[in-house]
């Protein structure tokens, strides 16, 4: 009896906000459907971005809203709908439903699960369009994002609420740069003090074995526990692929509207240029330079100044965003290269040059910049790398020049072994992203000249032993180094001692 | 000819708001196929803005709401027609706005809300 009393309780508790009132809805007819855009007419008062559903359930998004007509963006392979078919709107803008559930998830464009768990439920629905916070809530770049790689974090360093492009051509690297942040944020939130930033991965246009690939490395690494994979994949149609980031972004907000630290990372936008491309020349709009429509430029813009730092009165959360732009032929004066460029706060230029001759990751020191991120650099690193930078672009200058095999003079060899040595500290293994202290330690080791008498191949290997030397032996010394502050005259005399006691050891 | 002159030959058709056959008779010689098709379908779609169309679960055109339809759209024509399906209450489409007034339409939006 008690159970048929509470069964009727919560059928009643379901239906309390059942509304019995009628209903209006404005209904129009498909005149068209060529290649997943759809011309229809009625639907006058549908409104831009809004969400249509079609008779057999398929789901739209309207792009164009003409004097008669208004053209309307499939969201899924639905090829079942016919001229004459009925839609009728929404009256809901596009959004994705986004929970604390979502985190360790792999999701579709709308929020669809792609790993066989049940879908999420119960969460708040996100618009994916949706204009950026403005001056008043902002505050500048102030805290550092810990790429774990030591020549970024060293030369370019990021900032959370920064922008920062990763560009080259393919296969050099460029999703590793970001597959390792990922990675490192785990060791990263161990820092005292340190907030742990929430991933979330954007995979456009990609092949779908890549993809799992990448998921797979996430798993394995445990970067999952705090990551989340937006798929929109090659196979996907072009509008999906055009929403994504936007859903990625949207997702991000969410939990930036906690006062939590997002990073995303847009992979690639190159790709997501090119669905938007064929989505406009589908939808008839003029087609300007390289056949991109107009709007392309705003296209990233919109999407790239949602990355923001809000101050203490708006939550302080932030997002950090990571586009990636795939470049031919090493061109970054292409169309969009230049448009995201000029977009973001700084760019981490890929060299195929250095990728072949071994230099890993292959960061071109002299193209890369960070424009905003020295500001939330620590004391500890900065303390150091403005001098490896300055001797790094003094050797690239004086390498080519000593390359026509002149006799040199012992300042200039000096510089020139410095250089070699300084190039071969850079290079990092991928998927093993370094704590700052370490960083820190293989910067001094480069710049007080300690590694200046071993042999260009024994550095990497003195390196990884002196780090698992102080590891063992010097855990007091790494405990002060990890405040993150410039290391006093004391403690760096200590570090010295340490190198050398290592150095006797060492053969 | 654009859309735009195609579309202003269909308004120009009607005289005195109802379709003139004259006009559409001599129009309709000067289009060629794809033009006239197009014409077509403006001159549908200005029917279909100037009708409103009531269905009612039991036709009967001369109770107070039928009256009082015809009062609230007395610039279009209004056309009655049944359909017991709705169990209850009026279906009213005034060109592409449809208005859900009936049983039907209640019990399918319960199914939906539940099952959501």
């Amino acid at each position: 009896m008690k159970d048929s009393e509470e069964i009727i309780k919560q059928l009643e508790k379901k239906l309390s906000g059942f509304s019995t009132d009628g209903a209006s809805k404005n209904v129009g007819v498909v005149e068209k459907n060529t290649d997943g855009v759809i011309v229809a007419s009625g639907l006058s008062k549908a409104m831009m971005s809004e969400l249509v559903i079609f008779a057999n359930g398929a789901q739209g998004v309207v792009l164009n809203l003409d004097e008669d007509y208004c053209s309307i963006i499939l969201l899924d392979k639905s090829t079942t709908i016919q001229e004459g078919d009925s839609v009728k709107t929404s009256g809901i803008l596009l959004s994705i439903e986004v929970s604390e559930s979502l985190i360790g998830r792999v999701v579709g464009t709308l929020g669809d699960p792609l790993d066989g768990k049940p879908k999420i439920k119960g969460g708040k629905h996100m618009p994916l369009e949706r204009i950026a916070a403005g001056v008043i809530q902002r505050e500048p770049v102030n805290t550092p994002v810990k790429t774990g790689i030591k020549a970024i974090d060293a030369m370019i360093p990021i900032g959370r609420g920064q922008r920062e492009l990763i560009i080259g051509d393919r296969g050099i690297g460029k999703t590793a740069i970001a597959i390792d942040t990922i990675i490192n944020q785990k060791q990263a939130s161990k820092v005292k003090g340190a907030k742990p930033m929430i991933c979330v991965y954007v995979a456009i246009g990609q092949k779908q074995s890549t993809i799992a690939q990448i998921i797979e490395k996430l798993r394995e690494t445990g970067a999952m526990d705090y990551t989340i994979v937006i798929v929109a994949s090659a196979s996907d149609p072009a509008a999906l692929q055009y929403l994504a980031p936007y859903a990625g972004v949207a997702v991000a907000e969410y939990f930036m509207e906690k006062g939590q630290d997002v990073l995303v990372v847009y992979d690639d936008l190159t790709k997501h240029a090119w669905a938007y491309r064929q989505i406009s020349l589908v939808l008839r709009r003029p087609a300007g330079r390289e056949a991109y429509p107009g709007d392309i430029f705003y296209l990233h813009s919109r999407l790239l100044e949602r990355a923001v730092k809000m101050n203490k009165e708006n939550g302080g959360g932030s997002i950090t965003a990571l586009p990636i732009i795939e470049t031919q032929a090493n061109d970054i004066s292409a169309y969009i290269p230049t448009n995201v460029i000029s977009i973001t706060d700084g760019q981490i230029f890929l060299q195929p040059d250095l990728f072949n001759a071994g230099i890993r990751p292959a960061i071109d020191a002299g193209n890369s910049v960070s424009r905003v991120g020295t500001a939330a650099q620590t004391a500890a690193i900065k303390s150091v790398a403005g001098k490896m930078r300055l001797e790094l672009a003094q050797y690239n200058n004086l390498a080519a020049f000593a390359s026509f095999g002149s006799d040199l003079d012992e300042a200039t060899s000096k510089q020139l072994e410095r250089g070699k040595r300084t190039v071969e500290i850079l290079k990092q293994p991928q998927y093993q992203p370094l704590p700052e202290t370490l960083e820190y330690l293989s910067v001094w080791l480069v710049t007080s000249g300690t590694l200046d008498d071993i042999a260009i191949e024994n550095v990497s290997r003195f390196e990884m032993e002196f780090h698992d030397y102080m590891k063992r032996k010097e855990t007091k010394l790494l405990d002060e180094l990890s405040g993150g502050q410039k290391p006093h005259e004391e403690l760096l005399n200590k570090i010295a001692k340490a190198a050398e006691a290592f150095k006797k050891s060492f053969s | 000819m654009t859309p735009k002159q195609i579309k202003n030959l269909a308004i120009g058709s009607y005289t005195r708001d109802s379709l003139d056959a004259k006009k559409v008779t001599r129009i309709s010689k000067l289009l060629t196929r794809a033009e006239l098709k197009r014409y077509i379908r403006f001159l549908k779609n200005l029917e279909q803005s100037k009708t409103v169309e009531v269905i009612m679960s039991k036709l009967d055109t001369k109770n107070a709401v039928a009256k009082e339809l015809r009062k609230m759209f007395s610039g279009k024509r209004v056309e009655f027609s049944e359909d017991k399906s709705l169990i209850a209450g009026m279906k009213l489409i005034d060109n592409d706005i449809v208005y859900d007034f009936n049983l039907k339409n209640t019990f399918e939006n319960l199914v939906s809300y539940i099952n959501h």
